[in-house]
């Protein structure tokens, strides 16, 4: 099933490579998160009284959680692309032809937005915690409350692109795909907000009770969107 | 072998498709004709597991359109009505990955584009993008995609439309070697009627989802016009030769027009002879004798009329 899916992947990172629109999200998101916010935080520190350190605290606690965002963020474009851009391009029937079943071409569209999201999220987060220890001369990150973030980003990742996805399969183009794709946004700012005002969200036990609702909700909405997935839905929209 | 039973399509309202009931044997090339949005790639995209039907079943080489769609699609290759490339990616690329949908193995891949690649004349073409190619370049490396697997059932929409003569009767002989010795089941949907008349050995011309006729342009023809007519050209007709074929029980009509005999008869095998000799006897210097065959386009246009 993997190779027909990695197969779609390919070819998708292939054509992906050589689109200005798409290749710059994946490029700018994660140098505003990886490098902006980080001499943000630096200023700020150099600006305010050592008795104001929870403000500090705080920025730091938003904008660890803007690590969530990013996997909403980067693969909106691709995400949105992946079955209403090949509708627009008519490209799709040939696919739908192919021997490939609904779940390996729903997984290798899921994994083109997945991979390279997962890869930046960590490389920009990485990048995040050296440049906020180097500005602030100390060891803040990574801390528990950003580790944790990090091992439910691509969670959350995963789960926004299957609705992505899923809303490309429905839709007919790609604006459409990508306007509807926003909605998907909206969950994941609560969470950030929450964790900027109170880190007890990653805290035991509203850290389990996270991760299973996100495995369960990724696993879940997977079988239902190859279920639901419909070639017939997907050639009546070209 | 394809066997269609009683296959029905309906959008809402519309009948698609509509109880189309039809069987193709193996090794031959079967013409799918009609107007636009008459349902032919609707029953291409019914046959080719695309889109389930909303009646009737069809089986391809032996399985069930309705639960074995994954088999079939691994045995028909389909050139659509749109190209369907990536363009921007490169003709290799764009084949490499149908192969790799086909599981075709790496090594044999690769040889099979390059086979394709060459016989279609787009090698030299090979490592740039398709976004460069022309339409009729486009056109052959959609056939190219179509029969990278070797499949044993070609859908074929509009084969040669876009391409230039010398192309398009490449691409034609290709499909009879594909049919005669390879003994493949070629289903082409086409509006090209001398294309359809060269290549097919039988034709259907559906209209408004249904089946108006099908069987070989002279199997139609004969249908239409209920049995045949010879043409023989005559010198000297007069009144003795118009009593002559007046007095022959085999003769349902004729008429004479610009010294030339139309003459309707049943079956021009037994009824030819007959009907020679009697003009001989009655005098008439023959300068010619043949039977008239309704062209493909004839046939065509009465089906859809009616």
């Amino acid at each position: 099933m993997i190779t027909k899916a990695i197969a779609v992947m390919k070819k998708d990172l292939k054509e992906i490579s050589q689109t200005f629109q798409v290749f710059g999200v994946m490029i700018i998101i994660p140098i505003i998160f990886g490098v902006v916010f980080p001499i943000i935080i630096a200023v700020v520190a150099a600006s305010i009284p050592p008795a104001e350190i929870g403000t500090l605290d705080f920025l730091i606690n938003l904008y660890s959680g803007f690590f969530l965002m990013m996997g909403a963020i980067i693969p909106t474009v691709i995400a949105s692309d992946s079955f209403a851009g090949e509708k627009e391009r008519k490209t799709i029937e040939a696919l739908l032809a192919a021997p490939i079943s609904d779940s390996e071409l729903f997984l290798g569209k899921v994994l083109v937005s997945f991979v390279p999201t997962v890869i930046l999220t960590y490389l920009s987060a990485t990048i995040f915690c050296v440049l906020v220890n180097l500005g602030l001369g100390t060891f803040k990150l990574p801390n528990l409350n950003f580790i944790f973030i990090l091992l439910a980003a691509p969670l959350f990742t995963l789960l926004a692109i299957e609705l992505t996805v899923f809303v490309s399969v429905k839709v007919k183009g790609f604006r459409e795909a990508q306007q509807l794709a926003g909605a998907v946004l909206v969950p994941v700012l609560a969470i950030v907000f929450l964790n900027a005002f109170t880190t007890s969200i990653f805290m035991f036990p509203w850290n389990i009770i996270l991760f299973a609702s996100l495995i369960g909700a990724d696993i879940g909405f997977y079988g239902l969107a190859v279920k639901k997935f419909g070639r017939e839905n997907i050639i009546s929209k070209i | 072998m394809i066997q269609v039973k009683n296959l029905s399509k309906h959008f809402g309202d519309l009948k698609a498709v509509d109880g189309i009931t039809f069987e193709i044997e193996k090794g031959e090339i079967f013409g799918f004709l009609g107007p636009n949005g008459a349902g032919k790639t609707t029953t291409i995209r019914l046959l080719s597991c695309i889109i389930k039907p909303s009646s009737g079943t069809a089986f391809l080489d032996g399985h069930n359109i309705l639960d074995d769609a994954m088999e079939i699609r691994k045995i028909v290759g389909v050139l659509t009505e749109n190209p369907c490339l990536y363009e921007r990616l490169t003709p290799v690329y764009n084949l490499d990955f149908f192969g790799k949908l086909y599981s075709i193995p790496a090594a044999v891949r690769a040889q099979r584009i390059e086979e394709l690649l060459t016989m279609f004349d787009l090698n030299d073409r090979k490592n740039q993008k398709v976004e460069t190619f022309s339409k009729g370049m486009r056109q052959k490396l959609a056939l190219a995609r179509a029969l990278l697997h070797s499949p044993k059932i070609l859908f074929l929409d509009e084969p040669t439309a876009a391409l230039d003569p010398k192309t398009a009767k490449g691409v034609r002989d290709y499909i009879k070697k594909l049919s005669e010795e390879e003994e493949r089941i070629i289903f082409i949907s086409t509006h090209n009627l001398t294309e359809a008349e060269y290549l097919c050995n039988r034709v259907a011309v559906i209209d408004h989802g249904k089946i108006r006729g099908m069987g070989s342009p002279d199997e139609l023809s004969r249908d239409i016009w209920k049995g045949q007519q010879v043409q023989i050209a005559i010198k000297n007709y007069n009144h003795q030769i118009q009593q002559t074929l007046k007095d022959l029980d085999i003769i349902k009509h004729f008429e004479f027009q610009n010294n030339i005999l139309i003459i309707d008869v049943q079956d021009t095998l037994t009824d030819n002879p007959r009907i020679i000799e009697a003009l001989v006897n009655a005098g008439a210097q023959i300068v010619s004798a043949e039977i008239k065959r309704h062209s493909l386009e004839e046939v065509y246009l009465n089906l859809i009329r009616d």
